[in-house]
C-alpha cells in the first residue's frame, strides 16, 4: 500500500494503519532497532511504540515518507532505551563510537548544543555526496548496519566500505571543524 | 560550557536521527545496479527479447484459412475481409531494450543526470549501468504521458520480472515511473529511484513512449 494511503488510515483513525505500516515497514523497524539493542524482544517492543508514536503523531504530521518518518520514531526509542540500559557502563554502540573520529579533537566550542543546528549541516554534507557514498554512510551511521551487511547488499567488498566511510568521517570531521559546531 | 567528548558524540548521533527524510527514503529504496535480482544475464535478456519480438511477428502473420464449419453451408467460400487476430503491443520492456539505440544519447552514470534540464524519459537495461535518454519532451506530450500512467493495470501482489527501468524526469527535479501510479510517495526528487512495479503499463502509454522514442523532432 503506497504511503499515503496509509497515512489517511492514520488521519482516519483506521487501526489498520498499524497493521499496514508493519507489513510495508516492520522488518525493517525491527532490523533498525536490534542493530541498536542486540535483543529481539526489545526490538519488538521499541517497534511496538513506534507505532503507538506514530498513531498519536497524527494527525498534525502528515509525512511524505512514512518509512523515514516511522524509523526516526524506532531509532530514537531505540538509542533512549540503550542509553538507559548501558548508563552504568563504559564503551558504546560499534557504528556510534566511530563517529569520535569525526569530532574535532581541538575544539573548544562552548555554546549550548541546539537541536536541529547540527543537522542543518548533516544534510548539506550528505547532499553533497554521490549517492552510493551518501547511502553507505546512512546506513551504517543512522540505520547501525554492520559492515558485512553493507557490502553484501551494494555489492562492495568490507575492505572498500571501510574504507569510503574513513574517507567520508575525515570529510565530515573537516567539515564540522570549520562550521565550528562540536 | 565545555562540553565532554561522550556529549559532542550523543549530540552527533542525536542530529543524524534528523536528516532529511528524502535522503532515508532514498536509502531505504536504493538497490545497488552490482546486485540487482532483476537483472539478467545479457544472454537471456537478449534470448527473452527475441521471444517477445519474434512471437509479435508470429501471431501477427498468422490468418485464419478455413472457414468455420460448424455455422457456414457446405461449399461456402471463405469469408471475406476476416479480421487479423489482434496483436499484443509489445511491452514497454520489449520496446525500450530495442531502443537504446537511439540518436539522443547516453548518460556516463547517475550523477551525471541533468533533473533540471527539460522533460525527458531515461531508461536503463538489466544488463547494463549505461543510461538511454529521450529527446526534450513537449508540454502536450509529458501531459498525455503522465495522464495515461493511471491508466495501467495493476499487478496484484508480485512484480513482474522487468527487463529495463524506466523514468521520467519532469524538468523541475521529480522523477517518476509509468510503472508506480503516480502518488506523492512515488516521486523522486533528483535521483532515478529503484522500484518493484506496481502497474503493467496500458497499450496507450506504450504506444504514446513509442512515439515519442520514433518521432526524432519533438519541439
Amino acid at each position: 500500500m503506497e504511503d499515503y494511503r496509509i497515512v489517511d488510515l492514520y488521519w482516519a483513525r483506521n487501526e489498520t494503519a498499524i497493521t499496514e505500516s508493519d507489513l510495508k515497514y516492520g522488518k525493517m523497524l525491527k532490523s533498525l532497532s536490534y542493530s541498536l539493542l542486540s535483543s529481539r524482544e526489545d526490538a519488538e517492543e521499541c517497534v511496538n511504540d513506534t507505532y503507538l508514536g506514530a498513531w498519536n503523531a497524527m494527525p498534525m504530521a502528515r509525512p511524505e515518507f512514512l518509512g523515514a518518518f516511522l524509523s526516526k520514531i524506532t531509532r530514537r526509542l531505540s538509542i533512549d532505551r540503550w542509553r538507559h540500559d548501558h548508563r552504568e557502563k563504559r564503551g558504546g554502540i560499534a557504528a556510534f563510537e566511530e563517529l569520535n573520529e569525526c569530532i574535532p579533537s581541538e575544539s573548544s566550542v562552548e555554546t549550548e548544543y541546539e537541536n536541529g543546528v547540527l543537522s542543518q549541516h548533516l544534510n548539506s554534507f550528505l547532499a553533497s555526496l554521490t549517492k552510493e557514498k551518501r547511502i553507505i554512510f546512512l546506513r551504517r551511521y543512522y540505520f547501525s548496519q554492520p559492515l558485512s551487511l553493507i557490502a553484501a547488499e551494494l555489492g562492495m567488498s568490507e575492505a572498500k566500505i571501510k574504507t569510503v566511510l574513513f574517507r567520508l568521517r575525515e570529510k565530515l570531521r573537516e567539515e564540522l571543524e570549520e562550521a565550528g559546531l562540536l | 560550557m565545555k562540553h565532554t567528548q561522550e556529549e559532542k558524540l550523543r549530540y552527533l548521533v542525536d542530529e543524524l536521527g534528523r536528516v532529511d527524510d528524502r535522503f532515508l527514503a532514498e536509502t531505504m529504496t536504493y538497490r545497488s545496479p552490482r546486485t540487482l535480482s532483476w537483472k539478467l544475464p545479457t544472454a537471456i535478456a537478449a534470448s527473452v527479447l527475441a521471444i517477445v519480438v519474434s512471437g509479435s511477428l508470429i501471431l501477427g502473420s498468422i490468418r485464419p484459412s478455413t472457414p468455420d464449419v460448424g455455422t457456414q453451408a457446405p461449399n461456402t467460400p471463405p469469408a471475406q475481409n476476416v479480421p487479423d487476430t489482434p496483436l499484443s503491443p509489445p511491452s514497454l520492456d520489449a520496446l525500450l531494450a530495442e531502443s537504446t539505440h537511439a540518436p539522443f544519447g547516453t548518460i556516463q552514470s547517475a550523477d551525471a543526470v541533468n533533473y533540471f534540464g527539460g522533460t525527458y524519459l531515461v531508461w536503463q537495461t538489466s544488463d547494463s549501468d549505461t543510461l538511454y535518454r529521450s529527446r526534450e519532451l513537449t508540454d502536450k506530450e509529458t501531459k498525455r504521458l503522465i495522464s495515461l500512467i493511471e491508466t495501467g493495470t495493476p499487478v496484484g501482489s508480485v512484480s513482474p520480472e522487468q527487463l529495463c527501468r524506466v523514468w521520467l524526469l519532469c524538468g523541475d527535479g521529480t522523477v517518476i515511473t509509468p510503472y508506480l501510479p503516480n502518488t506523492a510517495g512515488n516521486i523522486g526528487m533528483s535521483v532515478l529511484f529503484d522500484y518493484e512495479a506496481e502497474l503493467l503499463p496500458s497499450g496507450e502509454l506504450i504506444s504514446c513512449i513509442s512515439d515519442i522514442l520514433n518521432n526524432q523532432k519533438g519541439r
